[in-house]
């Protein structure tokens, strides 16, 4: 402890400052990089779908046959930004349309809306593009398993590798269903069979029986995935894999 | 007759309210009743007026007089204006011109003293919420070296600082970077604060970093609450004060946080000495705030 601190204020305030600026330049790592990627992709999500909605509710103004040949938002978009009303009409083959013609001063929002849509898509997809990077490199155990969405949700969910690395495999299974979780420990409600993990195909194609078994078997390889990328071992996913295809198909 | 008497309070229940209709079968005794009800309207009628008229009394002398008045109070550099519910807490500004939060400051003659007053939103902190529920002491004076575990973006650090003056000190403790960014950002404008990022569980990383300290205020959400704050006892002087904020639902969801609260005090009971204990229960939802004397 220090003994003359009234006297040396300054210096003994300037110390820390230093202790604490530098412990914060080492606190950035790979895990903030992921975290921040996946919650990045999540609002673009948000914000694209609500800006597709209006967009469609806009350009149903004039050509209103359009979305129900195309369901999907990007290809959507990208049709109304670059052709007029006469080549989409010609390739839906339609000599009417119940749509109004609008004059060039009217669509031009219209076109700038569908314009930003697609360069929001094309920025999520090379969000997506640098997080499988990171993760093939940072967690290629984990990657080879789960894939890309699935590991870097559940990568943010723990908050770094250290942490989801030193989860026991039922805390793997319940990352992501933290409500019910919760309300089964305090009501006594039924306990949640899994979280995140219900997107991967080996939980959400199993027979609705087995996707509990499904979900703890696939925790079970996550978290020994997780510790052998943490301490950095050799590859051994494909190996985690077959045995869990294995099982799951008798 | 005794009925009457107590028919406005029984009448609620509903098996005295069968009772009273069995009487009234008779006509006469039904006219009975009606004029006697009217009576008793007049007499709660004029009951009302007086009490009314007291209130008001009441009112022009005490409340309206104080009411939206800036008064200080025993703890240094904090004030409180009267409103019709509650009141609203300030501290004395110590860096004039500046609010970090977002929170109104207010410019005011307080005792032929021209004062910049920041308020304390007591919602966002719980040393708020514990002055705003009447604490009978904090331990905090001026000048003090103040170790605050647990600070966070800084809000109650900030207002903290100000009740200790520029004569103080605080130190700001926190585990979490991304959090300490924003604090690191405050303390540089603030003369009197110096952040430090280390957990509060091993002392002996920022060991070297602190003097001795006057009082230690500790608001983290960790389960072992009470074993933390009583390991950072070793830098805090003899006699001096200690504030811990609990929140019982770190501690254990599954249990009800008065038992929680009972077994806190039970192992600070065995090291110091409580002189108040608070539940913040309408401010702060299974909360509750000791301060302590070291021995």
């Amino acid at each position: 402890m220090i003994q003359d601190f009234d006297k040396n204020k300054e210096k003994y305030r300037k110390k820390c400052f230093e202790f604490t600026a530098e412990r914060l330049r080492e606190s950035v790592n790979q895990d903030n990089f992921i975290v921040q990627a996946i919650s990045e992709i999540n609002e673009l999500d948000k914000v694209i779908n609500m800006l597709s909605r209006r967009l469609n509710e806009y350009a149903g103004l004039y050509v209103p046959e359009l979305y129900e040949r195309i369901n999907d938002n990007e290809t959507y978009a990208r049709i109304i930004a670059t052709k007029t009303r006469k080549q989409i009409l010609e390739d839906l083959k339609l000599d009417k349309s119940i749509g109004f013609d609008l004059k060039e001063k009217d669509k031009q929002s219209i076109i700038e809306l569908a314009n930003q849509i697609t360069t929001l898509f094309q920025q999520k997809n090379k969000v997506k593009d640098y997080l499988e990077l990171l993760l093939k490199k940072y967690v290629p155990n984990i990657y080879y398993i789960l894939g890309t969405m699935l590991t870097a949700k559940l990568l943010a969910q723990a908050g770094s590798l250290k942490s989801l690395s030193l989860f026991p495999a039922s805390t793997v299974q319940m990352l992501g269903a933290e409500t019910a979780l919760f309300r089964h420990l305090k009501t006594g409600a039924k306990c949640p069979k899994y979280g995140h993990l219900f997107l991967h195909p080996l939980v959400a194609n199993a027979a609705p029986r087995k996707r509990g078994k499904a979900a703890r078997m696939l925790a079970d390889k996550v978290s020994i995935a997780a510790k052998v990328d943490y301490f950095k071992g050799d590859f051994v996913a494909d190996k985690l894999l077959m045995q869990l295809e294995n099982k799951l198909k008798i | 007759m005794a009925y009457q008497n107590n028919f406005r309070k029984k009448s609620n229940n509903y098996s005295n309210y069968k009772k009273d209709k069995d009487n009234f079968k008779s006509a006469e005794k039904y006219s009975d009743y009606r004029s006697n009800k009217n009576k008793n309207n007049n007499q709660d009628r004029q009951k009302n007026e007086q009490t009314n008229k007291k209130w008001n009394e009441k009112k022009d002398n005490k409340w309206n007089e104080k009411r939206n008045e800036i008064i200080p109070i025993k703890f240094p550099h904090t004030y409180i204006k009267i409103k019709r519910k509650g009141v609203d807490i300030f501290t004395k500004n110590l860096v004039p011109g500046q609010s970090f939060f977002g929170e109104t400051i207010i410019r005011k003659k307080v005792d032929n003293e021209n004062v910049e007053l920041r308020q304390w939103d007591y919602t966002r902190s719980k040393l708020g919420a514990a002055i705003f529920l009447k604490v009978s002491q904090l331990g905090i004076s001026e000048g003090d070296k103040v170790l605050y575990l647990g600070a966070s973006h800084g809000f109650t650090p900030s207002y903290v600082s100000d009740i200790v003056g520029s004569k103080g000190f605080v130190f700001c403790l926190d585990f979490a970077p991304r959090v300490v960014r924003d604090l690191y950002l405050l303390c540089q404008k603030r003369n009197n604060m110096a952040p430090i990022i280390a957990d509060a569980k091993k002392p002996e990383e920022y060991e070297g970093l602190l003097p001795e300290v006057d009082v230690i205020f500790m608001d983290i959400a960790q389960r072992e609450q009470v074993e933390i704050f009583l390991k950072n006892f070793k830098f805090l002087k003899k006699e001096g004060f200690a504030i811990l904020a609990l929140k019982a639902r770190s501690v254990d969801v599954t249990k009800k946080p008065k038992y929680i609260f009972r077994s806190a005090r039970e192992e600070l009971e065995k090291h110091t000495l409580i002189v108040d204990y608070k539940e913040l229960d309408p401010v702060e939802k299974d909360h509750c705030i000791f301060v302590c004397k070291n021995k």
